[in-house]
């Protein structure tokens, strides 16, 4: 299934980043841009190869080299892998960003409407947080 | 001494050898973090969000000696994710204490009482208990009710034992200086060996008026705090770094002091910022601009005052001038020395000594058991105090 293009077809709109962004080769926005956003990303990236391979898993390092210029992936099915920038024919934002949802500012609008909420005398569910469990 | 003799021998002569060698980019701390995996989800931490398959992986025993043995620090600290959840934890301390490295295990003490059995103490290992305040803060910064009185009872079983333990805090704009104040008195009733404090790191891409204004609240809070220390207080830090703390003195950041290094390989430029990674140390150090970091020199650092890159700096300051050496001995025998005005824009209208539990500004939060506040070592470590009366 292929994820829609939530960024906008405006000329000029800023590309948005997130969960479900496409980049195919042809396309204006330059790959070396899309590259350094994936590598922010906080969540697995899913990459087509020109020889047809596709490769889902996490980016957590790029090197702009010019020719030889590669990215490094952990695969979610194991291993190690260095791919050419060259190589590269469709990325995609492909995994949930795991730190959407999790800011500070979140966990403090939580925390100041279970104080309200205690100080108006009613009962409140625990706000802790856990981590999630691992796939 | 807050530390032992030998620690703050192994350190000093480390450095000065490196000063005898003119060697600039020296590392002084290892950051070694064996995982991202952690049983706490504190809001905001930068360190453990990442996807499931990443979060299993975990360095093994090998390449955490190959990390210390290629970076050479006399001083190896362990932050995480919570190492503690690391299968081979054990071996790997074990193996870095085989090897005279001394060793800074810091956990958010969740699984330390039911492993302490698994550890032999040492002078060489270190428990840095991450503590952010006294209860109600603490467990408003870890975002779990509980975490700080199971932290406590580890603490005491540790101690009773005959291990070494310190704390480590991260204190944030918005602390209450005299609710740290009881903390850490709090603290020293625990009888740890010393405490480490460190302001978190906060940033926002844009900087603005307030963030260039944080660095210099930074520095009124901890005057507050610190300005008149009492004497039971220890510190597992650098005199001159807690008075840079203050706004005694100024110093750039050391970026390549405490060198990281997990599964994605060495941290490009330090324990705070993710620019890239290198292969192996010497590329990190070699192949590494550092003149790009720094405050003025990138939007990132602006108002960052973290001891993973300020502490480095308050040794070299220390070993490389006379002033920096006579000032750290005078901080020792007579107390901290707190700057006799806070810059004027500190204030700005506006009160820092707000309530810890109104947040603060926080758009990026770096702390975690292991995060600012954990790196430890330094050969000065020291009691201070002048003031015993609280605020």
């Amino acid at each position: 299934m292929t994820a829609e293009k939530p960024r906008e077809d405006a000329a000029n709109a800023e590309p948005s980043f997130e969960h479900g962004f496409v980049w195919e080769s042809g396309e204006a926005l330059d790959l070396a841009e899309v590259i350094e956003a994936a590598f922010d990303y906080r969540g697995n990236v899913t990459i087509g190869l020109d020889g047809g391979e596709t490769i889902a898993g996490y980016l957590y390092n790029r090197t702009a080299n010019g020719a030889q210029a590669s990215i490094d992936l952990f695969p979610v099915d194991g291993g190690q892998r260095r791919i050419l920038y060259t190589a590269i024919k469709r990325l995609e934002f492909s995994g949930k960003d795991t730190a959407a949802g999790k800011s500070w500012e979140t966990w403090l609008a939580k925390y100041n409407a279970k104080k309200a909420a205690e100080e108006r005398g009613e009962e409140v569910d625990s706000i802790d947080l856990f981590p999630e469990e691992l796939d | 001494m807050a530390v032992p003799l030998s620690q703050a021998w192994a350190v000093a002569s480390y450095v000065i050898k490196k000063k005898l060698t003119r060697e600039k980019h020296y590392p002084l701390v290892l950051m070694l973090e064996p995982l991202f995996r952690c049983n706490l989800a504190c809001a905001g931490c930068g360190k453990i969000q990442y996807p499931s398959h990443v979060l299993k992986m975990q360095l093994t025993p090998e390449q955490c000696f190959k990390a210390a043995e290629e970076c050479g620090t006399p001083v190896v600290s362990i932050p995480g994710g919570e190492p503690l959840m690391h299968p081979q934890i054990v071996e790997i301390v074990d193996g870095l204490v085989a090897r005279k490295k001394f060793v800074y295990l810091c956990t958010n003490a969740l699984l330390l009482r039911e492993r302490l059995n698994e550890f032999t103490p040492t002078k060489y290992l270190n428990f840095s208990i991450h503590m952010d305040g006294s209860a109600d803060d603490h467990d408003f910064a870890v975002c779990r009710e509980g975490t700080f009185d199971v932290a406590v009872d580890a603490i005491r079983e540790a101690v009773a034992r005959g291990f070494r333990v310190t704390t480590n805090t991260t204190l944030f704009e918005g602390s209450d200086p005299s609710r740290v104040r009881a903390f850490f008195d709090e603290m020293m009733d625990l009888r740890v060996e010393g405490m480490m404090v460190s302001p978190g790191y906060s940033y926002a891409k844009a900087p603005d008026q307030q963030h260039f204004l944080r660095r210099s609240r930074t520095r009124e809070m901890f005057s507050r705090i610190l300005g008149s220390p009492k004497r039971r207080w220890r510190f597992n830090q650098s005199p001159l770094f807690l008075e840079f703390l203050m706004g005694k003195h100024e110093y750039q950041c050391t970026p390549w002091g405490n060198p990281t290094y997990n599964v994605f390989g060495w941290q490009k430029p330090c324990y705070l910022l993710q620019d890239g990674y290198a292969e192996t140390f010497d590329e990190l150090i070699n192949d590494t601009d550092w003149e790009r970091y720094g405050t003025g020199r990138d939007d990132r650092c602006a108002d960052c005052m973290v001891h993973c890159g300020y502490e480095p700096s308050a040794v070299d300051h220390m070993f490389g001038s006379a002033s920096g050496f006579l000032g750290t001995v005078t901080s020792v025998l007579f107390g901290l020395r707190a700057p006799k005005t806070v810059p004027d824009e500190a204030m700005n209208g506006q009160t820092t000594a707000v309530s810890v539990n109104t947040g603060g500004a926080r758009p990026h939060r770096e702390c975690g058991s292991g995060g600012g506040g954990c790196e430890p070592a330094l050969p000065e470590a020291q009691e201070v105090g002048a003031g015993d009366e609280d605020l």
